[in-house]
């Protein structure tokens, strides 16, 4: 796994998605067919931190809606390569005895993904890329020294049929996994880092353009 | 990439299967008493009452800064959003009221250098309901300065007193007898110690004998 990056500036979430579309569209078979999708789900996260202040306190994202934007470019055989940019939005939570909302949370997730079709509506995909975290309020939070870019790796499973000559729609479940910790956690004592585990589920529709490909 | 993707979901599964740590989190012990040592009542605001308005003085200025100061140092205390506070300008919204005492105290910036004993002093006041359970806003700070003091001397006590001041109105009643921290009873440091800190954390997790009004 990698090591976490801090201090994140706004302008880098955008020049990951531009690396990850230009992967997608300038890749050699640059003539074949691109497809542009859009995604509407949700993602659940588990525990960011697990703390102990006279009672145990679990901290994490409340389960939150989430749009994806994907580019997909057609490579040789089965495989495909996509560029994507996920947002979602919810409540960090600080579970103990009582519930307690910590800040709003939102996370830019831009992923590099390799999907290979296993049948002619399946495919499975090995994802790589990163999780921005943006808290609402950073005073008296643990972002409040700066707020963390991890490094994600993950899976997914996507269920697709055509919906139309152009728009194909699809079912789709994502795993990916990252290490979290922060500089205000480890100012304050907290050693090591946690292993965050995501899981989203969505629907997405994707529109063709260009020449379509001979081998899908 | 003609090889079976299988590899490569075997290769994420494998690491997601290892991938169960967590931080370890610090231990946090109280360093001195929570109670008010006249009335033994406990208070901390609750998470539906923050944040916490305070309105300063028309004539405290410098007081006002270190005001501002002091919430956000007391604020950046906390990792779960347990405090938060707000400058008001209408003192009738306030739920603390910061005075100075005899007026405007004399301009400058505090220094490293520790603070001259009677240069100021600080009081904090509230005022409960019949039945002692719950506070009735607003708490009231004092700090009041000693003309016959040198101006550096005045402005250096006014930094400590404020921000020890503002220590009592999130709930630390108690006095630390350790001279580091920043609630020992004569003020020397100009922020929250480890050990203030985690007796405010251990505070905020400890349920009250006083609570704030139940609705603004």
């Amino acid at each position: 796994m990698g090591r976490s990056l801090h201090h994140a500036s706004a302008a880098r979430p955008a020049a990951l998605v531009a690396a990850a579309l230009a992967c997608g569209l300038v890749a050699p078979a640059a003539r074949a067919q691109v497809s542009l999708g859009l995604g509407l789900g949700a993602v659940a996260s588990s525990n960011l931190v697990t703390d102990s202040i006279v009672e145990a306190i679990r901290v994490r994202p409340r389960i939150a809606p989430q749009l994806t934007i994907r580019v997909e470019k057609p490579l040789s055989g089965r495989y495909r390569l996509a560029g994507e940019i996920s947002v979602s939005h919810s409540a960090l939570m600080a579970y103990g005895d009582t519930s307690t909302r910590v800040t709003g949370l939102t996370l830019w997730a831009p992923v590099i993904a390799i999907e290979a079709a296993a049948t002619s509506w399946l495919g499975a995909e090995a994802r790589l890329g990163a999780v921005i975290y943006k808290p609402g309020q950073r005073d008296g939070t643990l972002f409040s020294d700066g707020v963390p870019v991890m490094p994600t790796l993950g899976l997914g499973l996507r269920a697709e049929r055509r919906v139309t000559s152009g728009i194909r729609g699809s079912l789709q479940v994502r795993y990916d996994l990252h290490r979290f910790t922060t500089t205000r956690l480890k100012a304050r004592g907290f050693t090591g880092e946690t292993v965050v585990h995501r899981i989203a589920l969505g629907v997405a529709f994707h529109r063709s353009f260009g020449r379509a490909p001979a081998s899908r | 990439m003609r090889r079976h993707p299988a590899s490569l979901l075997v290769l994420a599964a494998a690491c997601a299967a290892a991938a169960c740590e967590t931080a370890a989190a610090p231990e946090r012990e109280l360093a001195y008493p929570l109670e008010d040592p006249q009335s033994g009542l406990t208070f901390h605001w609750t998470p539906d009452y923050l944040p916490v308005r305070y309105w300063v003085a028309d004539d405290a200025g410098q007081v006002h800064t270190f005001v501002r100061e002091g919430l956000r140092t007391w604020a950046a205390t906390f990792l779960h959003g347990e405090f938060r506070a707000v400058l008001v300008t209408n003192s009738a919204e306030a739920d603390v009221l910061v005075f100075v005492e005899p007026g405007t105290p004399p301009p400058g910036n505090p220094t490293d250098d520790p603070p001259v004993l009677g240069a100021c002093q600080g009081k904090t006041g509230y005022d409960l309901e019949p039945d002692e359970d719950r506070l009735v806003p607003p708490f009231r700070v004092t700090v009041a300065w000693d003309s016959r003091y040198a101006d550096a001397d005045v402005v250096n006590c006014l930094e400590r007193v404020t921000i020890h001041e503002i220590g009592h109105t999130i709930g630390l009643f108690g006095h630390s007898g350790n001279e580091l921290d920043l609630m020992h009873g004569n003020p020397r440091v100009r922020s929250p110690s480890p050990a203030d800190q985690a007796t405010a954390e251990v505070l905020y997790h400890t349920p009250p004998t006083i609570t704030p009004p139940a609705a603004r």
